[in-house]
C-alpha cells in the first residue's frame, strides 16, 4: 500500500504515489539549489518541470498513477542532478526496503497568490485551514496597533516561511520544524540570497559600475547575518541548558503544590462534611453523593495536570484506559453536581420575610435596656467561616443584628424580622414563621440573643433574624456593652459614631439619637491645653525678663 | 581513473561550447519549441541530458538573442515558443564565423601531427 499525492507539474494534473513524489521533490529541491545562484532560476526551473510534464505524459498514457519507475525515467532523460553539477539526491532514503518514517502535515509557506504585502498571513491561514485569510490579518493588525509585536512577528515570519513559487512547493506537504536553529539557518540563507542577488545587476552594461558597491553591501549584509544567525544560536544554546533544568524546577514545585492541594482537599471535604447534610436537598446520603462529587471534581483534574507534568519530565504516559476511566468518572461527577448544585439552588428561589411583633407599649420610666441574652460558646473548630456552627444536630448562626430607630407614635415598639428562602413562597414562609424567638421583654430591659438557632436537623436555607426597637421622642435607650452589632439613627449634626452606642445612655430625638454622656465629656484635646499653658508661662516669663532689663538701665542712669 | 574522468570532463566542457552555437543555429531556421531543439540535438547526440538545454535557452534569452512566446498546445498547458532576434542573428554569424575558423584551424593542427 502506498499514499498518493495529487500535484500540478507545469499545468499537468498528476496523481503520483508516496515514493514518487518524495523523490520528483527531492530531485526539484536539488535542482532549485544548484540554480539558485544564477539569474533566471525560477523559470528555468519552471521550464523544467513543463518538460518533466510532457515526458511523463508520454509514459502515462493507459496509466493511472505515477510510480518512482517513471519518475526515474522522465529523470534520466532530463538529466540527474550531479549531470548538471548538482547535489545528488540521497537514493538510501528512497529505498523502498528501508522503512521511512511517515511525513505528516502541511508545510507553512508564503502564499505569493493571495498576498497583501508578503503573503504571510494566507500561508498561515491555509497551513491552519482557515478559511479566509482575513482573520490572521485581523490578529496581526491587533498585535501591531497593540504592543506593535506584530510587526517583528511578521518579518521573522516572512524570512522563515519560504515562498510556495512552484508546483512542487505548493504541494509540498513536509514541514521543517520551526525552532530557534532554522530560524537562525533561514535568515542566514535569506539573506545570502539576498546578498546574492544585489551581486546580479538586472542590466550587464552598467554591471562593472554596480558591482564595487553591490559586493560591498552584499559583505556588509552577510556579515550582519552571520551575526544574527550567531545570536539566535547562543540564545537557543542557552535556552537549551535552561528550559529542560527549568522545567525540571517547574514539574517538582507543581506536583509539590498539587499534592499540597490534595491534601487540603480531604482535609477541607472532613471540614465541610458536617455541613453538608445541611445545606443539600434530601436525605444524608445524597449529601454524602453531593461532597463526593465536590471531591472527585476538584481530585480527578488535578491528576491529570500531575501526569502531565510527568510525561513532560520523564514521559510517563497514564495508561489510556484509567485516562479514560477518570473522565468518565469526572463526567459523572460533573453531573451529578450539576444536578446537586441545580436542585439546592431552586430550594432557595423563594425569599420570604416575616415580622413578629415583641412588644409594645410604654416602658418605667422611658428607658429601655437592651442586654445580651443567651451566649453560647462556640466550638471553633466546627465554626463555618465564623458564620455558623453545629450543635446538637442544629445549626447556630452567631451575630443578630439591632437596629434602633424612631417611632411613629408615642410607644416603644420591638419586633423581630425572619427572613427564610425556599422552594415555593409557602415553604418559604413557613420556615420564616418557625424561626426561635431571639428578644424577650423582661420589665424594662430587652433580652436579645447572640445567635440564632436552627430547629433540629433543619437546613440553612438563607435564613438570618434582626431586631427592630422603635424608640419614641424624648425617651431613651440604654445599650449593654457586649450587644454586637447594633446600628440606629444617629443625629448627623453631631459626629457620632456607632460604635460608640454600646455601654451608654441614647435619646430619640426629632433629629435622630443624642448622647448627653459623650458630649459631657468632650473636652478640648490634652496637645492644645498643654500649649496654651506653655504660651502663657512664656509670656509672663518675657515679662518678667522686660522688667528686670528695665530696672537695670535705671540703675545705670542714675 | 583520473585520466578517464578528465576526457569525460573535456568533452563535456567542449559539447557545452558548441552547444550555444547549435541552438542559435536550429532556431535560426525557424522559430521552435523546445521540445523540437531537444529532438535536434539528441539526433545528432549534442546533449545527453535536456535539462541542460534550459539553463542555456534561459541565458541566451535574457541576454536578448532570443525571445519566446506562449503558444497554445493540443494536450496540456501553452508552451514556450522560440525565436531569434536580429541581436541573435549577429551572434550567430559570428560563433558561425569563428566555428568555422576554429575547425579549419584544428584540422590543420591534427593532420600534421
Amino acid at each position: 500500500m502506498n499514499k498518493i499525492h495529487t500535484i500540478n507539474l507545469g499545468g499537468h494534473p498528476y496523481t503520483v504515489d508516496e515514493d514518487a513524489f518524495e523523490y520528483l521533490h527531492a530531485y526539484i529541491r536539488s535542482l532549485k539549489k544548484h540554480f539558485k545562484s544564477s539569474p533566471g532560476c525560477d523559470e528555468i526551473i519552471n521550464d523544467i518541470e513543463s518538460r518533466l510534464a510532457e515526458l511523463l505524459q508520454e509514459r502515462m498514457q493507459d496509466k493511472a498513477i505515477v510510480t518512482l519507475r517513471e519518475v526515474k525515467e522522465v529523470i534520466a532523460i532530463m538529466g540527474t542532478p550531479e549531470e548538471f553539477g548538482a547535489d545528488p539526491i540521497d537514493e538510501n532514503k528512497f529505498d523502498p526496503e528501508k522503512p521511512r518514517k511517515e511525513r505528516s502535515g502541511r508545510r507553512l509557506f508564503r502564499d505569493p497568490d493571495d498576498k497583501i504585502i508578503w503573503g504571510v498571513c494566507s500561508g498561515i491561514a491555509a497551513y491552519f485551514g482557515i478559511q479566509d485569510p482575513v482573520w490572521v490579518r485581523l490578529v496581526f493588525g491587533l498585535m501591531i496597533l497593540g504592543g506593535g509585536m506584530g510587526l517583528p512577528l511578521y518579518v521573522i515570519l516572512r524570512i522563515i516561511m519560504p515562498k510556495a513559487d512552484s508546483a512542487a512547493d505548493r504541494l509540498a506537504m513536509r514541514g521543517e520544524p520551526i525552532d530557534y536553529q532554522s530560524i537562525a539557518k533561514k535568515i542566514q540563507d535569506e539573506i545570502e540570497h539576498l546578498s546574492g542577488e544585489f551581486n546580479n545587476p538586472m542590466d550587464p552594461e552598467s554591471k562593472q559600475q554596480w558591482d564595487a558597491g553591490w559586493n560591498a553591501a552584499g559583505k556588509g549584509i552577510r556579515t550582519g547575518a552571520n551575526l544574527l544567525s550567531g545570536v539566535f544560536q547562543f540564545i537557543g544554546n542557552i535556552l537549551e541548558r535552561i528550559v529542560p533544568l527549568a522545567l525540571k524546577i517547574a514539574a517538582v514545585v507543581s506536583i509539590a503544590i498539587l499534592c499540597f492541594f490534595i491534601v487540603s482537599m480531604i482535609f477541607g471535604w472532613s471540614l465541610l462534611w458536617p455541613y453538608a447534610s445541611y445545606l443539600v436537598p434530601g436525605v444524608r446520603a445524597a449529601s454524602a453523593l453531593a461532597m463526593m462529587n465536590l471531591f472527585f471534581l476538584g481530585i480527578i483534574p488535578m491528576v491529570f495536570i500531575i501526569f502531565l507534568f510527568a510525561r513532560m519530565y520523564n514521559g510517563t504516559r497514564l495508561p489510556r484506559s484509567l485516562a479514560a476511566g477518570l473522565a468518565g468518572l469526572w463526567l459523572l461527577n460533573l453531573m451529578g453536581g450539576i444536578l446537586f448544585g441545580v436542585n439546592t439552588a431552586r430550594q432557595f428561589s423563594n425569599h420570604a420575610e416575616i415580622n413578629q411583633l415583641v412588644y409594645e407599649g410604654s416602658i418605667n420610666q422611658d428607658i429601655l435596656n437592651i442586654e445580651l441574652g443567651d451566649s453560647k460558646e462556640r466550638d471553633d473548630m466546627f465554626t463555618l467561616f465564623g458564620e455558623a456552627w453545629i450543635e446538637d444536630h442544629s445549626i447556630v448562626l452567631p451575630r443578630i443584628p439591632v437596629h434602633i430607630v424612631e417611632s411613629p407614635d408615642q410607644q416603644f415598639h420591638v419586633s423581630q424580622n425572619n427572613n427564610a428562602s425556599g422552594q415555593t413562597s409557602r415553604e418559604a414562609r413557613l420556615r420564616a414563621n418557625n424561626l426561635r424567638n431571639v428578644a424577650r421583654l423582661d420589665g424594662n430591659t430587652l433580652y436579645v440573643n447572640d445567635y440564632l438557632e436552627l430547629n433540629p436537623h433543619e437546613k440553612i436555607r438563607n435564613q438570618h433574624v434582626s431586631v427592630t426597637v422603635s424608640v419614641p421622642v424624648g425617651k431613651s435607650v440604654k445599650i449593654s456593652k457586649e450587644l454586637h452589632p447594633v446600628d440606629g439613627r444617629l443625629d448627623e449634626t453631631k459626629n457620632y459614631n456607632w460604635w460608640e452606642m454600646p455601654g451608654k445612655l441614647w435619646t430619640m430625638t426629632k433629629n435622630g439619637l443624642v448622647c448627653p454622656e459623650c458630649e459631657a465629656t468632650e473636652s478640648k484635646p490634652i496637645g492644645q491645653e498643654v500649649h496654651e499653658a506653655v504660651k502663657q508661662a512664656l509670656e509672663e516669663s518675657g515679662n518678667a525678663v522686660e522688667e528686670v532689663k528695665e530696672r537695670i538701665n535705671e540703675q545705670n542712669q542714675n | 581513473m583520473d585520466g578517464t574522468i578528465n576526457i569525460s570532463n573535456s568533452k563535456a566542457q567542449l559539447r557545452k561550447g558548441v552547444l550555444e552555437l547549435c541552438i542559435l543555429a536550429i532556431i535560426h531556421e525557424q522559430p521552435v519549441y523546445p521540445s523540437d531543439i531537444i529532438k535536434r540535438l539528441k539526433a545528432s547526440e549534442l546533449i545527453v541530458v535536456e535539462g541542460t538545454l534550459y539553463p542555456l535557452l534561459n541565458r541566451l534569452k535574457d541576454a536578448g538573442y532570443l525571445e519566446y512566446n506562449w503558444q497554445e498546445s493540443r494536450s496540456g498547458p501553452p508552451r514556450k515558443y522560440y525565436q531569434i532576434t536580429d541581436h541573435g542573428r549577429q551572434l550567430y554569424q559570428e560563433l558561425y564565423q569563428s566555428w568555422k575558423e576554429l575547425v579549419h584551424s584544428v584540422n590543420q593542427t591534427t593532420n600534421n601531427q
